[in-house]
């Protein structure tokens, strides 16, 4: 289980979040919308243990993310930064094997799940092939199998739905609900209220219309966070 | 497939540089062929093999794959194939440290005094390098300072090279900043051979770093691998290596920038497989161009670091009109 | 004739109230060599640097200035001395300020040596003897030792050199039998196996050069470092005192 509390972070005495609280269970499709400033970028980066706080603390299983080595940090959960590039040309394999770069397995296991993985998210016909001759979606899928080869139970990802065709985009949303089903945390940044609504189990509104300090609730109050809850 | 390709090119490199190493004992001023063979004037021959020639060639080695090295590792690291290890200024530091040797004097007396300087050249830099870093660390932080941290160091040399009164003075600093393993021995090679194995170690290292930022920072930090530590791990390998090389030989230019290009076309970009293959690269362009100073065509001695460069550049412009559109894209 | 004689003394008579001033660390060491301090404006700061100037003791009874058109100028100077480092355009301006600029050519061989040192001698009105010395300056015996001269920069002098014709009067035969200076090289120089090998001085890099440890292991050679400043100008005494330390060191 994850848990946060009282985060609170500052810039240069700029306020972006302010004592926000809340815990995300395995199984659960999440989905955290607001407006551009509103802080979900940096709310996620600080759950996934890649920003200190300036204030609070965030536990995975009771321990401090910062507490947590690296390398049990990079099993527990992954992380898909928006928009997602490779700097240089690698094959589709070695961009998905960096996934699991601090797992000590054989070559030979680590071949394994990127076949596994990818015939699992119907890329194999991508194998052998450099990033670049893909599409954007294409490109988003090898990234999203990147973050899941590690097996991780929390999946943080920001926006990766975004310059996407809509079949991409349900193709990839069905894929993250599945994985919730089996168990997974996932939690998405997005823009798009209407594949939230359609796949997610609950959606968190940081909006930063009124205020940046509080979380707002807009369909009804579920502990002191979530917004909407199907 | 992608694996046979790696392995293969490992293979034809070390080839190559097997080559380049026998040619260079065997190729010099003097032909030693006719003495190899005959009993009277066979020591001869041996003692140009083994004191002159062996510890030139052991040295471009050295210095060839240490420049390849940190020119593959900064350029993984920077993301930019502009990089090479001139960006950090730790051999222009290195540089500083000899030329002031050079121009105090005290370099007659102990000629080993001239490396010793170069190498706490390069230490200083990076120590101020890396202090810098570690209160402001970015990725543009590390490439502007290295920057300016280079100009400095050159610009200092400038000082001393205007400022030194006596002509022949500057002759000498300048015939030194050109680079050359020219009168090297065996001891020049035992000095460096530490702090070169110990920095290749330390650079080795960082490969996986390297790949992990290929993803970009965020993805690296999430998968493990911190950004400034992987730096500051790379200014220390960087020092000991390259701080030793150009110690010993000068200011060796162009290797650490096109070694890397030239493979990536070869071996393809995965950072962590350049590593080995630009070592190997980089001792044979070395070690090469050493061999072209010592062909018996020319009267004066060519400097090393000048046929470095003229060879590479308008190599590296050939590449960069072949592939531009590549480039570009990156 | 009279009239001649009478023009003859005049420039003469000139020159000897002639303030000059030496343009660089060459010409330093002809007026060191020739002129009284109270006949040149000043010598360069090089003059009085140990490490290439031969009479750098000498030189501290002189005044010195650093050589550029305003302080030439501001000096009264009247005459120039420099050797063809000068450059053509200050060497016109100069001479448009009514200068005289006496520029000596490089230096080649012992002939040419004693044809500017009586032209030095007379415009200083020097009594210096040194001229009687370099007449004197004979190849005693037929060469039979060999030896290798390797000065700044690695660089060692072949024929056409004054450095050459100075190891030829001193009774070696130079294995660097090509034209001008030649950058030699270990493995040449040990192959050919010179009995002498001279060299500028302690504190240079050839220094170090010569150490190399192929030589203990291959030559025999006589490795005699000789101070750089003999061999930086060409200057009559210098050449001679030159000549006579390659002798010693045959002892």
């Amino acid at each position: 289980m994850l848990e946060f509390k009282n985060i609170k972070m500052t810039f240069d005495h700029n306020s972006v979040l302010e004592n926000i609280s809340g815990e995300f269970t395995p199984g659960k499709f999440i989905a955290v919308t607001g407006k551009n400033g509103s802080g979900k970028t940096t709310l996620i980066r600080i759950l996934a243990g890649l920003q200190k706080p300036t204030a609070g603390q965030v536990y995975f299983y009771n321990k401090n993310v910062f507490d947590i080595s690296v390398k049990r940090l990079a099993e527990l959960r992954s992380y898909i930064p928006s928009n997602s590039l490779c700097h240089w040309d690698l094959y589709i394999e070695d961009i998905i094997k960096l996934g699991l770069l601090k797992s000590k397995e054989s070559k030979a296991e680590k071949h394994l799940k990127v076949h596994n993985i990818l015939s699992d998210l119907g890329l194999v016909e991508f194998k052998g092939r450099e990033i670049n001759t893909l599409s954007s979606g294409e490109k988003a899928m090898v990234y999203l199998a990147r973050a899941l080869i590690s097996n991780p139970d929390y999946i943080f990802g920001d926006e990766i739905l975004s310059n996407l065709h809509q079949d991409n985009q349900h193709k990839i949303m069905r894929y993250l609900k599945a994985l919730a089903a089996k168990g997974k945390a996932v939690i998405l940044i997005t823009h798009n209220m209407d594949m939230a609504k359609e796949y997610c189990d609950s959606i968190y509104n940081l909006d930063s219309g009124q205020s940046l300090n509080t979380l707002h609730c807009r369909y009804g109050q579920f502990g002191n966070t979530v917004i909407y809850r199907k | 497939m992608q694996k046979n390709k790696y392995q293969k090119s490992i293979f034809i490199l070390f080839s190559m540089m097997f080559v380049c190493f026998i040619g260079s004992l065997l190729i010099g001023k003097v032909n030693i062929f006719p003495s190899l063979f005959d009993s009277k004037s066979n020591e001869m021959a041996f003692i140009i093999l083994s004191e002159i020639r062996l510890p030139r060639t052991l040295l471009a080695l050295l210095v060839g794959a240490s420049l390849g090295l940190s020119g593959a590792i900064l350029q993984g690291f920077l993301r930019n194939p502009l990089a090479e290890s001139g960006i950090v200024g730790i051999s222009s530091g290195a540089a500083l440290g000899s030329v002031l040797c050079i121009s105090l004097g005290v370099s007659a007396h102990f000629s080993f005094l001239i490396p010793l300087f170069g190498m706490a050249g390069a230490t200083i830099t990076a120590g101020f390098l890396y202090i810098i870093l570690k209160k402001y660390f970015n990725v543009y932080t590390v490439i502007l300072v290295g920057i300016a941290i280079n100009s400095l160091a050159s610009s200092l040399t400038s000082v001393i090279l205007n400022i030194s009164k006596n002509p022949y003075s500057a002759l000498e600093i300048i015939f030194w900043l050109l680079g050359s393993l020219e009168g090297r021995t065996m001891d020049h090679v035992i000095l460096c051979l530490p702090f070169i194995i110990v920095g290749w170690g330390i650079l080795w290292h960082t490969r996986q770093g390297l790949d992990a930022l290929s993803l970009g920072e965020e993805t690296a930090q999430s998968l493990g691998y911190s950004v400034k530590n992987t730096y500051q791990k790379i200014i220390v390998g960087v020092a000991l290596c390259i701080g030793a090389s150009v110690a010993v030989s000068g200011i060796i230019g162009f290797v650490g920038l096109v070694v890397p290009h030239i493979l990536r076309l070869w071996v393809g970009q995965k950072p962590s497989n350049l590593l080995v293959p630009s070592m190997l690269g980089g001792g044979i362009i070395v070690l090469s161009s050493d061999i072209i100073t010592r062909l018996p065509l020319w009267d004066t001695e060519l400097k090393l670091g000048v046929v470095t460069s003229l060879i590479g550049a308008p190599f590296f412009i050939h590449l960069i009109f072949k592939y531009r559109k590549k480039y570009a894209g990156i | 004739m009279a009239r001649f004689l009478l023009f003859n003394l005049l420039i003469i008579s000139n020159f000897s109230l002639a303030k000059i001033a030496s343009f660089d660390l060459c010409a330093d060491q002809w007026l060191l060599s020739f002129a009284e301090p109270g006949q040149v404006a000043f010598l360069t700061p090089l003059s009085q640097d140990p490490s290439v100037s031969y009479f750098h003791s000498k030189a501290k009874n002189y005044r010195i200035q650093s050589p550029n058109i305003e302080t030439l100028l501001s000096e009264n100077v009247t005459v120039v001395l420099a050797t063809n480092y000068i450059n053509k355009s200050v060497q016109h301006l100069l001479e448009k300020q009514g200068i005289k600029v006496i520029v000596i050519p490089p230096i080649k061989n012992l002939n040419q040596l004693l044809f500017w040192a009586n032209r030095i001698k007379k415009i200083t009105l020097s009594k210096s003897e040194i001229i009687l010395k370099l007449q004197s300056v004979k190849e005693d015996t037929p060469p039979t030792e060999t030896a290798l001269y390797i000065g700044i920069g690695g660089s060692s002098p072949g024929t056409e050199t004054l450095v050459d014709q100075a190891i030829n009067l001193a009774g070696f035969r130079n294995i660097n039998t090509s034209k001008g200076w030649r950058y030699m090289g270990i493995e040449s120089i040990i192959t050919q196996n010179p009995d002498y090998i001279f060299t500028t001085g302690v504190g240079t890099k050839n220094y170090a050069f010569v150490n190399h440890p192929a030589y203990d292991k291959l030559t025999k050679s006589t490795i005699m470092p000789i101070a750089q400043n003999h061999t930086v100008c060409a200057c009559p005494q210098s050449f001679v005192d030159f000549i006579k330390v390659l002798k010693n060191a045959k002892k």
